[in-house]
């Protein structure tokens, strides 16, 4: 049931991260770079691009197969590489689907990042002096409530990866921390899961939000 | 769902916040977040903010130069290895997918023309012509060997740094038909696509020039650089003798299509016309699927593709006596591929605003793949079309009206009335800095 539960967080937190509920401005182009239909009929003057009418959607640009894979790598801090392991692994199931374009009204595949992210992470938890334990301070013998502040950190310092340390640096910086928080403790609350599960479902939701950011 | 939800939720939404926050704090964030918006569209996101160009270019946006900024991003290896590497992986098909081209000759020979490596310039308008060779510099044991991009193993690659591994090598070379290396004459060199060392590189080659006719060879190289659709350029204004030998004459729709275009409006009037640069490889390149790309030096009937696809009907096609059973498959009134490969382009689409549309400033005639790719090379439209793919990549959802692609176009356009940069990354920088892009 636990597991059941991760998995939902895992699923609600990537099609949160993907964009799901946002106002997608849903325009079309011909293989030519050219506007067609309704933003066409909005501005017949549009050469090139989507049209987005919201302020800063205009470089919503989806992240494809090759900067999803080197993202995880620095978000992990090259602790985990596409080219062995579980990420290797997981990178050869999934790679055709990852995204192909950039484009948001035409991609596919942003499903599939966090199965990657699932593989990556994994690797951090191997070994007898895992790098979870070794770069992130959790110990994986340890109660998940002895490892709740090594936990958070862990998710801020990946999460700081991902957006050049605005994680700690801006106004969010509260909020992050918070939902970690609360995150963690919901998993301490369970009563029957490990640190490393835990790490786990840190380390999945922070890297599936910051390697697939739109727009960045 | 217990409050999970509104654990991700809130998670999520810190991050947008932090993204559009104003606020002054250690970190400027409004200059950092167009930074990273900036790094990761245009260098995919393989930059790690840790470096040094990462903070120069935050410095840059501090100071109100976000087009610099932008520029910093598209020196970097990253960006290379990222952005301009994907610009070439699509350049292999018409259908711009850089999801199924694989690294080859053709790939590295566009990345050196979309980024400075080798001591190059970036250099757009000679994609299409340039007679060099670019192979990738790898170290083992002491000793750098030059290696062609699709004999790079797996572990290669992972540490290939496409700024500063590849270099320059003057030529291009082809297979002979007994599998030889052989050089490709200057005339016939047709920068990137006459580039494949090895069958089965997913290379422009491979493409166009596997088996059939070359039809695809022509359609592709003009489809890739002017962004234009076989229908787009098409007249049935035409005349039979510019229309190759394979294509029946005596078919129903030659003249006239019925519920399909007439043959001889692409084939006479269209990509694909003898005089719009089919001649120009119709019968000299072969795809072997070992060997890569072939030069056929000295072409028979039998080798000719220009005759059609089956070597066995060639001869009968070349003859095209009609009355002959089984019937040839021929045009009797085609002056066929010829052996000068020659071009004109002023058949046809002077008279139907083609050549206009393209803005094309270059000579209309000559002879060779190579004259041809020049003259393409000066075309308006290849610098239009480039604009509108980098909106595609690095700013999908921007609003960028045809003045302003003409504008960005003209600044890249070493043909344009004020010599523009013939650099790419003149074009990245404009369109990532463009106010509907931040």
């Amino acid at each position: 049931m636990d597991n059941f539960k991760h998995s939902i967080y895992i699923i609600v937190f990537a099609a949160l991260a993907n964009g799901c509920g946002k106002e997608t401005p849903m325009r079309l182009m011909s293989s030519t770079g050219e506007v067609s239909q309704s933003s066409t009929f909005d501005n017949p003057n549009i050469g090139a691009g989507g049209g987005a009418k919201v302020a800063g959607l205009g470089a919503f640009s989806v992240p494809t197969r090759d900067a999803i894979v080197a993202r995880l790598e620095i978000g992990l801090e090259n602790n985990a590489k596409s080219g062995s392991g579980n990420f290797a692994r997981a990178l050869t199931q999934v790679k055709s689907n990852l995204p192909k374009q950039t484009d948001p009204t035409k991609v596919t595949g942003l499903d599939q990042v966090q199965l990657l992210v699932y593989g990556a992470c994994s690797d951090l938890t191997t070994g007898n002096t895992p790098s979870m334990k070794s770069k992130y301070n959790v110990d994986p013998v340890a109660t998940i409530a002895t490892n709740q502040t090594a936990l958070i950190n862990a998710g801020v310092k990946m999460l700081d990866k991902y957006v050049a340390g605005l994680a700690t640096e801006s106004n969010a910086a509260a909020t992050i921390r918070t939902a970690l928080n609360t995150l963690t403790a919901e998993l301490i609350a369970s009563g029957n899961t490990t640190s490393t599960i835990a790490f786990m479902a840190v380390c999945i939701a922070v890297n599936t939000a910051g390697s697939s950011m739109m727009g960045f | 769902m217990d409050n999970k939800f509104f654990i991700t939720t809130n998670l999520f939404l810190a991050l947008l916040y932090f993204f559009y926050s104003v606020e002054t704090l250690a970190i400027d964030v409004a200059a950092t977040a167009k930074a990273l918006r900036l790094s990761n569209t245009i260098t995919g996101g393989l930059m790690p903010t840790s470096d040094p160009v990462f903070s120069e270019m935050v410095l840059k946006i501090q100071n109100g130069d976000l087009k610099g900024a932008a520029f910093q991003a598209t020196t970097t290896s990253y960006y290379v290895n990222y952005l301009a590497k994907r610009l070439a992986y699509q350049m292999q098909t018409p259908a711009l997918d850089a999801s199924i081209a694989t690294d080859s000759d053709a790939t590295a020979f566009l990345i050196a023309h979309f980024a400075e490596v080798a001591g190059v310039k970036p250099k757009i308008s000679s994609i299409w012509s340039e007679n060099a060779t670019y192979l990738a510099n790898v170290t083992a044991g002491g000793v750098t060997t030059q290696v062609h991009a699709s004999s790079l193993t797996a572990a290669q690659l992972a540490l290939i740094n496409w700024q500063t591994d590849l270099v320059r090598v003057p030529g291009q070379n082809a297979k002979d038909a007994a599998g030889a290396a052989v050089p490709i004459p200057q005339k016939h060199v047709g920068g990137y696509i006459t580039l494949s060392d090895k069958g089965g590189d997913n290379s422009f080659s491979m493409y166009g020039a596997t088996a059939g006719t070359n039809l695809r060879m022509i359609e592709g190289l003009w489809q890739i650089a002017t962004g234009l659709t076989l229908v787009d350029v098409q007249s049935s204004y035409a005349r039979p003798q510019d229309v190759p030998r394979f294509v029946p004459e005596y078919d129903p729709n030659f003249f006239k299509g019925q519920g399909q275009a007439a043959c001889i409006s692409c084939h006479g009037g269209g990509f694909s016309s003898l005089n719009h640069g089919y001649s120009t490889v119709a019968d000299l390149f072969d795809y072997n699927s070992t060997r890569g790309l072939v030069y056929i030096a000295t072409p028979t009937t039998a080798t000719m593709k220009s005759l059609g696809s089956d070597p066995k009907r060639r001869t009968i096609n070349s003859v095209c006596n009609l009355s002959s059973t089984p019937t040839a498959v021929c045009n009797p009134d085609s002056l066929g591929a010829g052996t000068n490969q020659a071009w004109d382009l002023n058949a046809t689409w002077s008279s139907t605003g083609t050549l206009l549309k393209m803005g094309w400033t270059g000579l209309t005639r000559g002879e060779g793949l190579n004259s041809l790719g020049q003259e393409l090379g000066k075309a308006a439209i290849v610098f239009k079309y480039l604009t509108k793919r980098i909106v595609r990549e690095i700013c999908p959802m921007g609003i960028f009206s045809e003045e302003e692609v003409e504008k960005i176009a003209q600044l890249a356009n070493p043909a344009a009335a004020i010599k523009g940069s013939d650099d790419v990354r003149t074009i990245i920088a404009e369109v990532a800095s463009h106010q509907t892009c931040q």
